[in-house]
C-alpha cells in the first residue's frame, strides 16, 4: 500500500530523512518510533505529500504522492499537535472536510459523533488537547481514507479514550483494510497496536521488524549449569545476542527457533532452565544494543 | 471532478471569507467613509456644489491610506497559510494542487478588495444625481475612479501575494512588500548620487528626479491627487499584476512547504536577499556620510563598507533568526560580499567603461546644449502644470547650429582630457568655476548628458567660443521669452521700481535687451559686477486647464538681469527717464565701510566666508574707514562686484537709508585713487 524507496530530505543544511525505504502493506499499523528529532515527523510530512523529497520515491497505492490530489484523497495526515481554523466548531470543520474529501461519509461522522460525544458547536480552541485530538480523529476518520498518518496521537489522551482510540483503529483496520502509520517516541504506548514497527535514529531507519516475528524470534534463557564451562560450546552453537552471569545463573538472550534453542541447552542438562518471550522493549534494547547502540536515549 | 471546482474551490473561498472577512469589511466601510459620506457633510444649500474633476479629491489622505494598507493587510492574511506551520501543513496535506490553493486564495483576495470599492463606487453614483451632494461630478469621473482604485487594488494585493511567496515570514513579507514598493526610486537615486560623486561628468541627481519617481506606486499613489493616472500606467500596473500572479503560481509549485517561518522561502535566494540587504544599507548609508560629510569620496566609500557590514548582520540574523551571528565563515562571507558588491559598484564608475572619456564625434550629434538650466526643461504636461509657465517648459533645448556644436564639442574634450577637480574638498584652493551641463540629442535618438564644474581660468578660449555663440545665450538667457506676448515689464531694484506697459516701450525694451544680450561677451557673461537692478518680465495672462482639469487663469513672469554691460540700455533708460527712478543713487545710501581684506589667513575655516567677522577684525585694529562722501560712494555704486571670498581685496559695507546694509567687494583694480586714499593699507 505505502511505498517508499530511497528517500531522502534535508531540512535547511542537515538530513532529516536519509536514504530510508519502507513498505508498509495494506490493512496493517505500523509504528515509526524514535526520540525527538529522529526525522519522524518529517518521514510522516514526506508521505502525506506536504513535503517533496530532496530524492526516492513515495507511492501508495502505486502512485506518487505529492502535488497528486487522486492519491492523497486517500490520505489523511493528523499532525502532532491538532490545527484547527481559527474560531472553526466540528460542525464547521466537518463542513470543510465534506467539500475537500470525495469520500467523506456522514454516515460515519454521526456514528464516530456517538462515540466520542464532543459538543460540535463549540469552538474547537476551546477544547482540551486531548478533546482536540478526539476531534481531529473523529474528522480524520469521516474522511473514510485508505491511509491514516498519525503523528503522535496517544500524546495526551485519558487511558479510556486511549482504548477506545486503539478499538476503533482495530476496527478500521479489520472492517475496511484501512492503512494505519503511526509514530510516537514511545514503545510501550503502541506496543499492543501495531503489527510493524521500525526504529529510526539520526534520520536512519536502524531496525524494522514484523512484530509477531520478533516475538517469536528471540527469547530469553535463564540457566544454571552443572559446569560452567558448558556456557562455552553454546555460545558458540547459537546466536546469543546478550549474556549476563547473576551468581551461578547465567541469562542469554538468545535469537532463534524456540524448540532448537531448547534442545541445545537440555543437551547438558543444567539445574536450572527457564526459556522466557521478551517485552518489544527488551527485543529492541538488545537487538539496538547488537547494531552498536545504546538503546536507552533512543527507545526512552 | 470537474476542474473548475478544483480551482475556484467554493469551500476554501468560504473559508478564507469567514476567516479574513473583516478586512473587506474594514475597506467597505472605510472607502464609505472618506467618499460617499463626505458628499452628505456639510452640506449647505445656499452654498455651491464644488466641482470636482476626479473623486480621488475627496477625503484624499484617507483614500490613501485605505488603498495601501488594506491590499497589502489582505495579501498577508491570504498568505499567511504559508508562513505559520500548522495552517501549511494542514493545507498542504489537502487532496488539492497549489495551483488550486493559490488560485482560490487570489479569488476570495479580490472579492474581498474589489467589492467594497464597486460599492463605493456604486454608492457614490446612486449620491452623484442627489441635490444635497456636496460635490458635482459626472458618471465618468466614478467610472475612472472605480477603475483606478481596483487596478491599484489588484496590483498591491498581487505584489504582496507574490512576495509571500518568497519570504516566509508574515512581518518580513510585510516589511519587504513594503520596502520593494519603494525601492525603484530610492535605489535609483542612490546609485545616482553614487555615480556623481565618482563618476567624473555625470549630471547631478536633480535630473533625473522627474522620471524615477514615476517608478514608485507608493509615489504614484500620492501623486494620484494632483494627476490621474494614464493609461500607460494603469495598463503597466494591469500587466505587472499579471506578471506577479504568473509568477507565484510559478514559484509556488518549487516553494517548499516546510519554508513555513524561514526568512527566504528558497535558499539559493539566500545569497541574493544579503547582497540586496548589503547593497541598499551601504548605498544609504554611504548617501548619509556624503551628506554629512559634504561629498568627500573616502568618507563616502568608507559608509558603503559601514553599511555593508550593518546590511549584512542585519540580512544574516533575518535568515538565521538569531543575534548570534559571528563566525569565521560568515566574516570570510562578508568579505567575499562586500567585494563583489564593491566591485559591481567601481565598474560602471570607473573609467573602463569609457564613460568619462567619451565625446561623441560632430556627425553623431544632431543637437546640442549647454548651459546651466538643463533641468528645468520638463515636459508640458508634467504636474508641475498651473502653477505657471516657465521659459523653458515644454521647449526643446537642442540647438543644431554645427559650430555650436563643434564649440561644445571642443570645450567638453579638454573637460574630459583635463578632468579639472570637481569637487568641493579642494574647496580652499578653487578657482571661480562655472556649473555647465552639456547634453547631446544623437542621431540614434538617444541623449547623453553630462555635468561639469568648468574653472574659468585655464578654459577661456572653449568657454568663450560656446558662451559667445548666440545659440548658447538664447537657451541661457532664454531669449525667446521675449517674443511672446508680454504684459508689462517690471525694473526693479531692492526698494525702486518702474513699470513698463505701454507697448511701444516694451517693444523697444525687449528689442535693446535681446541686442544687450546677443552682445554679450564672454567677460561681461562672467564678470561679477553687481546687477545695475532685476527685469521681470511678465506674459499676458493665459487661461489654462491644470492636470487636474481645473481651470484657472495664470500669469508667467522670469527674471533677466539688468548687467552693468548694458550701456544701451541704460542709454535707453536715461532717456526716459527711467533710470533715475530706479537706480540706486548715492543719496539711497547713508555710509559705507571699507576695508582691505587680508584677514582670511587669520580666520578659521569656519569663518573664511563669514564677512561680519572680517569686518569685527578690521574695525578691532582700526583699519576700517566710514565714509559719507557722496563722491566717494559713487564711485563704489560704479564698481562694486558680488561678494566672492576668493576674490575680496576691499570688504565694504553699504548701510542704506532704508535701514539694511550690505556687504560689496572692490578689486584692487577699481579703486579711484581717492579711495586708495581713503582705506588704511
Amino acid at each position: 500500500m505505502i511505498e517508499l524507496r530511497k528517500v531522502t530530505k534535508f531540512f535547511q543544511e542537515e538530513k532529516a530523512v536519509d536514504d530510508i525505504s519502507l513498505t508498509v502493506h495494506k490493512g496493517t499499523i505500523y509504528g515509526l518510533l524514535g526520540s525527538n528529532g529522529a526525522g519522524k515527523t518529517t518521514l510522516l510530512k514526506t508521505l502525506a505529500g506536504i513535503y517533496r523529497p530532496e530524492s526516492g520515491t513515495v507511492k501508495v497505492a502505486g502512485q506518487a504522492v505529492f502535488e497528486h490530489p487522486e492519491t492523497k484523497r486517500k490520505i489523511v495526515f493528523m499532525p502532532d499537535t491538532p490545527y484547527f481554523f481559527p474560531q472553526s466548531s466540528i460542525r464547521h470543520m466537518a463542513d470543510f472536510y465534506r467539500s475537500i474529501y470525495p469520500g467523506w461519509s456522514e454516515k460515519r461522522f454521526e456514528e464516530l459523533s456517538i462515540v466520542f460525544k464532543l459538543d460540535q458547536g463549540r469552538k474547537l480552541s476551546r477544547f482540551s488537547k486531548g478533546m482536540q485530538r478526539q476531534a481531529a480523529i473523529l474528522l480524520g476518520l469521516s474522511c473514510m481514507p485508505d491511509v491514516l498518518i498519525m503523528d503522535e496521537p496517544i500524546d495526551g489522551l485519558d487511558p479510556v479514550m486511549r482504548r477506545q482510540i486503539k478499538n476503533l483503529l482495530f476496527q478500521e483496520v479489520a472492517g475496511r483494510e484501512l492503512t494505519v502509520i503511526i509514530s510516537s517516541h514511545n514503545l510501550r504506548e503502541i506496543e499492543d497496536l501495531c503489527d510493524h514497527v521500525g526504529i529510526m535514529h539520526g534520520g536512519k531507519m536502524l531496525i524494522e521488524k514484523d512484530l509477531d516475528d520478533l516475538k517469536a524470534d528471540t527469547h530469553k534463557v535463564q540457566v544454571a549449569f552443572r559446569k560452567e564451562s558448558h556456557e562455552i560450546p553454546l555460545a558458540a552453537k547459537l546466536q546469543v545476542l546478550h549474556r549476563e552471569q547473576r551468581g551461578s545463573v547465567h541469562l542469554f538472550i538468545v535469537k532463534g527457533d524456540r524448540e532448537r534453542i531448547a534442545a541445545a541447552f537440555q543437551v547438558y542438562e543444567p539445574y536450572v532452565f527457564d526459556l522466557l518471550p521478551l517485552t518489544l522493549e527488551e527485543i529492541f534494547i538488545y537487538e539496538m544494543g547488537d547494531a552498536g547502540y545504546d538503546a536507552q536515549p533512543i527507545l526512552l | 471532478m470537474m476542474r473548475s471546482r478544483y480551482f475556484f474551490n467554493s469551500s476554501i473561498i468560504r473559508q478564507n471569507l469567514r476567516q479574513h472577512g473583516w478586512i473587506g469589511i474594514l475597506y467597505a466601510l472605510g472607502l464609505l467613509l472618506v467618499l460617499p459620506l463626505q458628499m452628505f457633510m456639510g452640506n449647505n444649500t445656499e452654498m455651491d456644489r464644488i466641482e470636482l474633476d476626479s473623486l480621488f479629491k475627496v477625503g484624499f489622505a484617507g483614500q490613501a491610506l485605505l488603498l495601501i494598507t488594506c491590499p497589502i493587510v489582505a495579501g498577508l492574511f491570504l498568505t499567511r497559510y504559508l508562513q505559520a506551520k500548522s495552517p501549511s501543513d494542514l493545507w498542504h496535506s489537502l487532496p488539492l494542487r497549489r495551483e488550486h490553493l493559490l488560485t482560490a486564495n487570489l479569488a476570495s483576495g479580490l472579492l474581498l478588495l474589489l467589492l467594497p470599492v464597486w460599492l463605493t463606487a456604486g454608492v457614490s453614483a446612486a449620491l452623484g444625481s442627489w441635490s444635497g451632494n456636496r460635490y458635482l461630478f459626472e458618471g465618468a469621473d466614478i467610472w475612472n475612479w472605480a477603475l483606478v482604485a481596483s487596478i491599484l487594488t489588484l496590483f498591491l494585493f498581487c505584489f504582496t501575494q507574490f512576495v509571500g511567496i518568497f519570504i516566509g515570514q508574515t512581518i518580513l513579507q510585510g516589511v519587504v512588500t513594503c520596502i520593494l514598493l519603494v525601492l525603484p526610486v530610492v535605489i535609483s537615486q542612490l546609485i545616482s548620487l553614487h555615480l556623481s560623486i565618482f563618476l567624473y561628468g555625470y549630471p547631478n541627481q536633480s535630473s533625473v528626479e522627474n522620471f524615477v519617481s514615476n517608478l514608485s506606486p507608493f509615489m504614484n499613489l500620492i501623486d494620484l491627487e494632483a494627476a490621474s493616472f494614464s493609461r500607460l500606467e494603469l495598463g503597466t500596473y494591469l500587466g505587472l499584476s499579471f506578471l506577479f500572479i504568473g509568477l507565484s503560481y510559478l514559484l509556488y509549485r518549487v516553494r517548499d512547504s516546510e519554508q513555513a517561518g524561514q526568512a527566504v522561502a528558497f535558499r539559493y535566494m539566500n545569497p541574493f536577499f544579503k547582497a540586496g540587504v548589503m547593497l541598499c544599507a551601504g548605498l544609504l548609508c554611504g548617501a548619509y556620510f556624503s551628506m554629512e560629510m559634504n561629498r568627500q569620496p573616502g568618507w563616502v566609500v568608507g559608509g558603503y563598507v559601514v553599511g555593508a557590514l550593518f546590511g549584512y548582520a542585519a540580512a544574516q540574523m533575518v535568515i538565521r533568526k538569531s543575534w548570534n551571528i559571528l563566525s569565521r565563515k560568515s566574516s570570510l562571507e562578508w568579505l567575499l560580499y562586500t567585494a563583489l558588491l564593491g566591485l559591481l559598484l567601481y565598474i560602471p564608475a570607473s573609467g573602463l567603461t569609457g564613460y568619462e572619456k567619451r565625446v561623441p564625434s560632430a556627425e553623431e550629434i544632431s543637437g546640442v546644449y549647454a548651459g546651466s538650466n538643463y533641468q528645468l526643461y520638463t515636459p508640458e504636461d508634467s504636474p508641475e502644470k498651473g502653477m505657471g509657465r516657465t521659459p523653458y517648459t515644454g521647449e526643446q533645448p537642442y540647438s543644431a547650429d554645427p559650430d555650436y556644436i563643434e564649440a561644445v564639442r571642443k570645450l567638453h574634450l579638454i573637460v574630459a582630457a583635463v578632468q579639472p577637480e570637481n569637487s568641493l574638498k579642494s574647496a580652499y584652493n578653487y578657482t571661480q568655476s562655472t556649473r555647465l551641463t552639456l547634453a547631446y540629442k544623437l542621431d540614434n535618438g538617444r541623449e547623453m548628458i553630462r555635468e561639469y564644474l568648468v574653472p574659468l581660468t585655464g578654459f577661456e578660449p572653449e568657454l568663450k567660443a560656446v558662451m559667445e555663440t548666440e545659440s548658447y545665450k538664447r537657451e541661457e538667457y532664454a531669449l525667446d521669452w521675449l517674443d511672446k506676448d508680454i504684459e508689462k515689464i517690471r525694473l526693479s531694484t531692492n526698494e525702486k521700481a518702474v513699470v513698463l506697459s505701454s507697448s511701444a516701450e516694451i517693444a523697444e525694451f525687449k528689442e535693446i535687451l535681446t541686442q544687450e544680450i546677443l552682445s554679450m561677451s564672454y567677460e561681461d557673461q562672467i564678470s561679477n559686477r553687481v546687477n545695475e537692478g532685476g527685469i521681470e518680465v511678465t506674459l499676458a495672462s493665459e487661461e489654462a486647464t491644470t492636470s487636474s482639469h481645473v481651470r484657472v487663469s495664470y500669469s508667467s513672469s522670469h527674471y533677466y538681469s539688468w548687467k552693468t554691460s548694458y550701456q544701451e540700455l541704460a542709454r535707453w533708460l536715461e532717456q526716459k527717464g527711467y533710470a533715475a527712478k530706479v537706480r540706486v543713487s548715492p543719496e539711497d545710501i547713508l555710509s559705507a565701510e571699507l576695508m582691505k581684506d587680508d584677514y582670511s589667513a587669520q580666520l578659521s575655516d569656519g569663518n573664511q566666508n563669514n564677512v561680519d567677522k572680517h569686518m569685527e577684525l578690521a574695525r578691532s585694529q582700526k583699519r576700517a574707514v566710514v565714509t559719507e562722501d557722496k563722491g566717494m560712494i559713487a564711485d563704489i555704486l560704479a564698481r562694486q562686484r558680488y561678494y566672492d571670498y576668493n576674490r575680496s581685496d576691499y570688504l565694504v559695507l553699504l548701510k542704506y537709508k532704508a535701514g539694511y546694509e550690505n556687504y560689496v567687494t572692490l578689486a584692487e583694480e577699481d579703486l579711484t585713487p581717492g579711495l586708495r586714499a581713503l582705506i588704511p593699507q
